[in-house]
């Protein structure tokens, strides 16, 4: 209580408790301003003993006690894996039944023939060689040619009719542009002689360029297998009609 | 607290543990006397914290069985009656706080029907009034201290706390209840 040192105000609590006539009125000698406090007090402690201990007292006769069994109650920690792998199941469930009863996306009919523009050559900057010169293939972005084509067109790329110019350019520069998007590999044996040329071929295959070019520079170009070509500065004189070789490695074994 | 009321329980001590010690041999009947004995004072704690017979006797049936279960764990560190007021304080508190949400969700709908509260003839209408709106653990503490008449040192023992620390907490709680009760008389 406000006011009140915190000893008169337990000796208070004391006298309310224990209210013995003689202690109330001594207290009330003692701290005659509290004294209505203390009645008040004193009511309300006896209020508080009476009011309620009567109904603390239970109502009937002593009730017989039951043990309860305990129910042996499932893991927590099982009861949720079990949802879980119950929720997982009924989510695959649920999309495999709808994937299957989708029904199946339209799609355009693929042309398997090439486009016009398919066969365009690209026109790459000339590439200038070191000894030993060799041609490796263009980068893959010089060659712009649909996925969906690649995939489809069976027919080899060497084989495709193709437009290839080249003006006053080495002979190794102009075999590697004309092989170039073809997937050939072109290797330059040792003594080939390079010389400046020129050349205009329009809906040639690769094959035929290369047939063309060696009979008019007199080299030879053979096929080793795995997209490489050898060129020898030899003329063949037992070059098939395509103009290209087979490697016979069946003498080496 | 009066000197008789001090030397029954140092009389009961060796009593009460015998009969712990015969239950736990086997002797069902050892418990029951137990319950007989002390059905009265573990209903009066449940009564003063929930402050409605019907909850308290469900509690007192409930703490029971909770003893008869786990009576193993008595260390008889401390007096039995002590350890089974303790049960019954912290198993009175736990169900006065599931009863206020209960009672919260009833009061929308029960509202004009429930307007008579347990209240014993005669009483003071304004006690029960502010027990309500005491918490649960002030309400042990006062029905521990007044109406069971325990010391502080069994009130101690009996809420797990030092005996420092009951008056303290016993102190406040009597304050507490000492503004509300000014508070419903205006």
């Amino acid at each position: 209580m406000r006011g009140v040192p915190p000893e008169v105000d337990q000796l208070m609590w004391a006298v309310s408790e224990n209210p013995d006539p003689g202690a109330i009125a001594e207290f009330g000698e003692r701290y005659p301003q509290l004294r209505a406090e203390l009645m008040h007090r004193v009511n309300m402690v006896r209020s508080l003993r009476n009011e309620v201990k009567p109904g603390l007292q239970r109502r009937q006769e002593l009730p017989r006690f039951q043990p309860r069994e305990v129910a042996s109650m499932p893991n927590p920690r099982g009861l949720v894996l079990a949802g879980g792998l119950a929720l997982a199941a009924l989510a695959a469930a649920s999309y495999t039944a709808y994937s299957m009863l989708k029904p199946a996306p339209h799609r355009a009919p693929i042309s398997l023939l090439p486009r016009e523009d398919q066969s365009q050559a690209p026109i790459v900057p000339p590439v200038r060689y070191q000894n030993p010169p060799t041609v490796s293939p263009p980068p893959k972005e010089a060659i712009r040619q649909p996925e969906r084509a690649v995939e489809v067109d069976k027919v080899p790329a060497y084989l495709r009719p193709r437009d290839v110019a080249v003006k006053d350019e080495n002979l190794t520069t102009a075999l590697a542009m004309i092989t170039e998007g073809t997937g050939i590999k072109l290797v330059i044996g040792p003594g080939f002689v390079d010389q400046k040329v020129s050349v205009d071929y329009r809906s040639k295959t690769t094959a035929e360029i290369l047939k063309d070019l060696a009979d008019q520079y007199a080299f030879s170009v053979f096929d080793e297998g795995n997209g490489t070509y050898l060129v020898l500065p030899v003329p063949d004189r037992t070059a098939p009609p395509s103009g290209i070789s087979k490697v016979d490695t069946s003498a080496t074994k | 607290m009066s000197i008789a009321f001090d030397k029954s329980k140092v009389g009961a001590y060796d009593e009460d543990l015998v009969l712990v010690e015969r239950f736990l041999a086997g002797e069902r009947l050892a418990f029951e006397h137990l319950y007989a004995k002390y059905y009265d004072k573990v209903f009066a704690i449940a009564r003063g914290i929930l402050l409605d017979s019907d909850d308290a006797a469900d509690a007192v049936q409930e703490v029971f069985n909770l003893v008869f279960r786990h009576l193993g764990r008595f260390d008889r560190r401390s007096r039995f009656s002590t350890w089974l007021f303790r049960v019954a304080v912290n198993r009175s508190i736990q169900e006065s706080r599931k009863n206020r949400h209960r009672n919260r969700n009833v009061e929308l709908t029960e509202a004009s029907a429930h307007t008579t509260p347990e209240e014993p003839e005669g009483a003071d209408p304004r006690v029960h009034a502010v027990m309500e709106r005491l918490a649960p653990q002030d309400r042990a503490l006062l029905t521990l201290f007044y109406w069971d008449e325990l010391n502080l040192q069994e009130i101690a023992e009996s809420v797990g706390c030092n005996v420092n620390a009951a008056k303290t907490r016993l102190y406040r709680a009597r304050e507490r209840f000492r503004a509300l009760y000014e508070q419903e008389g205006r």
